[in-house]
């Protein structure tokens, strides 16, 4: 009995602990001190003990994910590749890559990126991941999260040394969007462990009006000071409209670029290009930029339509 | 330092499920929770408290652990929880029942699991978490269930095997205790690190017995351990006439087999082998176990024998213990006690795992026979005589620890048993 008591209110003591904790952070917004605690704890043990599993999480990669190995090289090699080259809007149009990459200046190193390795996971209901790079490596809250097939996620908190990514296909994770072609704005949304089988994404316009099509490409959106996302970074490929008649918005499936189970070695953008212009930056209209350096003339839409949206955007991007 | 083992278990588990478990990417969209699997078998382990209290370290541990993407707390309160929940649960149903077999730790584990699982998944729901919708659930939920049942029994097993080897290696690092300690070791099933232990200390063993052969009573502890072995030793002789004849580690199974009080006694000291590996669990479910065995001598009880229990038994309270056992297992196994003691011998100085098994096996005959024709009244006065062993026979080294933690609960339970019966 005695002990019985005790028991009880050392539960009593140790739930109202948690209870509170769950209402600071709730305040907090999910940024309390104490889980920088645990991250400068936990940081460097997740990254010594990444040394040691990453070959077992392969391994049961390769089992449940097909040919992980050979994936990963073609991944690494392919992102080794695309981050000299800089952003990866090279896969919206091979043949304007280059001359986008001169114009958007991401080959003269305009962006900087660090790559980082995945050495944690969240479970449960979120799609979270650790980098083992942190704030000394210069990484801050809110950069984009990038590998060779596109857009990863966003960076939510930083440590010393590890900072953790919220996933695109995280339910709570809202990503501003444009469709590549006709430069159509929207919002991406994750979600989350809502679907069986592969996770795809849901994409929401903000044009009632606008056609969307299966097979269209969707690219991230500018946004302020490139915080939280950089623009033109490969989201995914349309695969289904949701058609329902009165809705104010339209809605689409999406399948991402990048395959969120498998992250293995990523890229933060830590730096845009200062003396590059954020309109500059947008990669949308992708196949117009053939003329390259004459902006001025508008005939660009000699190419085809999505030349408009270049203009439209670097007006809307400007702001 | 059962403590101190849970803690490094459960941070070890932490580090696992982040860094490994939850980027598997598994079939069915989620993953096993392993960090409430070992609360679960923690909780089991060490009652109540210690449930409640690894409970919310671990779920802690997994909130502010880097990834995290809830908020800070969600876990500690429900692993908490969970930990009361399957602390109560052994606890509660640990004494009328003297002890759990397998088949019950694992299903509360199980049931720990999936009361974790569900109240997590509420939690969120109640925080509003936009990750955590009913669609959601349906496809997590059941998955998660899954995975957690399918790896309960290995959880336990592993949660068992680190306390038991937690206690083995605190009671090498006492002198005193060495005996007892080195013998657990042994029995305990897989540890090489332990054998050699165990090899190390059979000449302590023999210097112990020798000892309690000489000096039986007041040998190490002087009159308070005396008083106590002078007492059970009727017991003892009644169910074994040759108790006293004091020989190295042959001795100390021979006696066993034979009605070898001292020796067993120290064997059976190995209580310290049960409380290090079970902790609360094992000295519950160790002593019950005994009690069972002596008193029922019942086969099914030894099928089931939990997974703490076992290695008590196998391990260090495998001499303490083995009598009782052997009770059941005796009629099983139809082999000759001498046979028996043998093997335990040779085992123990030789291999571990043979000990553990063949050893274990043989000594249970050699003393189920006796016992088996021993009357029901025979069996219960042996049964005390088993758990005052750790007294009486060991009166020196062992006794020490035996009295500590067997003397209430056994002999309550002893006696319950027998009063039912």
């Amino acid at each position: 009995m005695h002990d019985n008591r005790r028991t009880r209110l050392v539960l009593g003591v140790l739930l109202i602990i948690a209870i509170t904790l769950i209402t600071l952070d709730f305040r907090d917004g999910g940024a309390s001190p104490a889980r920088r605690l645990g991250a400068n704890i936990f940081g460097p043990i997740e990254r010594a003990a990444h040394d040691v599993t990453d070959p077992v999480a392969s391994v049961f990669d390769s089992i449940t994910g097909g040919t992980s190995a050979q994936r990963t090289i073609a991944s690494l090699q392919r992102q080794n590749a695309e981050l000299r080259t800089g952003l990866s809007a090279a896969q919206l149009n091979k043949a304007a890559s280059e001359q986008l990459a001169q114009l958007l200046q991401l080959d003269a190193g305009g962006y900087k990126i660090v790559a980082a390795n995945v050495i944690a996971a969240g479970g449960g209901f979120s799609d979270t991941v650790t980098l083992d790079v942190g704030s000394d490596d210069g990484i801050k809250p809110d950069e984009t999260v990038l590998n060779g097939s596109g857009f990863v996620g966003l960076v939510t908190q930083v440590s010393a040394n590890t900072s953790t990514v919220l996933l695109a296909s995280d339910a709570s994770s809202v990503v501003g969007v444009e469709l590549a072609g006709s430069g159509e704005i929207g919002a991406v949304s994750g979600t989350g462990k809502s679907l069986p089988g592969s996770a795809l994404l849901r994409l929401s316009l903000f044009d009632a009006n606008a056609v969307l099509q299966p097979g269209q490409q969707v690219v991230t959106y500018a946004s302020v000071g490139d915080k939280p996302q950089v623009p033109g970074v490969p989201v995914g490929t349309i695969v289904s409209v949701n058609k329902s008649a009165g809705a104010l918005t339209q809605t689409a499936m999406v399948r991402p670029a990048v395959s969120f189970t498998s992250l293995g070695v990523v890229g933060v953008v830590v730096q845009v290009p200062r003396h590059n212009s954020r309109i500059a930056i947008l990669p949308r209209p992708v196949p117009t930029v053939t003329v390259t350096a004459t902006p001025g003339p508008p005939g660009t839409g000699s190419a085809t339509p999505p030349a408009s949206p270049s203009a439209t955007a670097s007006a809307s991007g400007g702001p | 330092m059962r403590a101190l083992v849970s803690v490094v278990v459960v941070a070890f588990t932490v580090v696992l499920q982040l860094t490994v478990v939850d980027r598997i990417a598994f079939p069915g969209g989620a993953g096993p929770n392993l960090v409430l699997l070992v609360v679960a078998a923690l909780a089991l382990a060490g009652g109540p408290m210690a449930g409640v209290l690894t409970g919310f370290l671990a779920g802690l541990a997994l909130d502010v652990a880097p990834p995290g993407s809830h908020f800070v707390g969600q876990n500690a309160l429900v692993f908490c929880l969970v930990g009361y929940f399957c602390g109560l649960l052994a606890e509660e149903t640990s004494d009328p029942e003297q002890g759990h077999t397998a088949l019950f730790e694992i299903v509360v584990t199980a049931a720990g699991a999936v009361l974790g699982e569900a109240l997590l998944a509420l939690l969120g729901v109640m925080l509003s978490d936009p990750r955590v919708t009913w669609p959601a659930i349906t496809h997590v939920l059941p998955a998660a269930v899954v995975y957690d049942v399918l790896l309960c029994p290995f959880v336990l097993y592993a949660v068992a095997a680190a306390l038991r080897l937690g206690g083995a290696r605190r009671e090498a690092r006492r002198p005193g205790l060495s005996p007892s300690q080195a013998r657990t070791p042994v029995p305990s099933t897989s540890q090489a690190a332990l054998r050699q232990l165990a090899g190390g200390s059979a000449p302590r063993l023999r210097l112990s017995e020798r000892d309690k052969g000489t000096v039986s009573i007041g040998g190490l502890r002087g009159t308070g351990s005396a008083r106590p072995a002078a007492r059970r030793e009727p017991k003892l002789k009644l169910g074994r006439p040759g108790q006293r004849t004091p020989v190295g580690l042959g001795a100390a199974f021979a006696p066993a087999a034979f009605g070898t009080g001292m020796a067993r006694v120290k064997f059976g000291g190995s209580n310290m082998g049960r409380s290090l590996l079970g902790g609360s669990v094992f000295s519950r479910s160790a002593s019950p176990p005994l009690n069972r065995q002596a008193v029922f001598g019942r086969p099914a009880a030894l099928g089931m024998s939990s997974t703490f229990r076992r290695r008590g038994d196998l391990a260090g309270g495998g001499l303490a213990g083995p009598a009782p056992r052997f009770s059941r297992r005796g009629p099983k196994m139809p082999k000759s006690p001498g046979r028996g003691w043998m093997r335990g011998v040779s085992s123990r100085s030789g291999s571990p795992r043979g000990n553990t098994l063949g050893g274990a096996s043989m000594r249970r005959r050699a003393f189920g026979g006796r016992r088996a024709s021993l009357s029901r009244a025979g069996r219960s006065l042996e049964g005390r005589g088993l758990t005052g062993r750790g007294f009486s026979g060991r009166g020196l080294s062992v006794t020490r620890t035996p009295r500590l933690r067997m003397p209430r609960t056994k002999t309550g339970r002893k006696w319950r048993t027998g009063g039912y019966r």
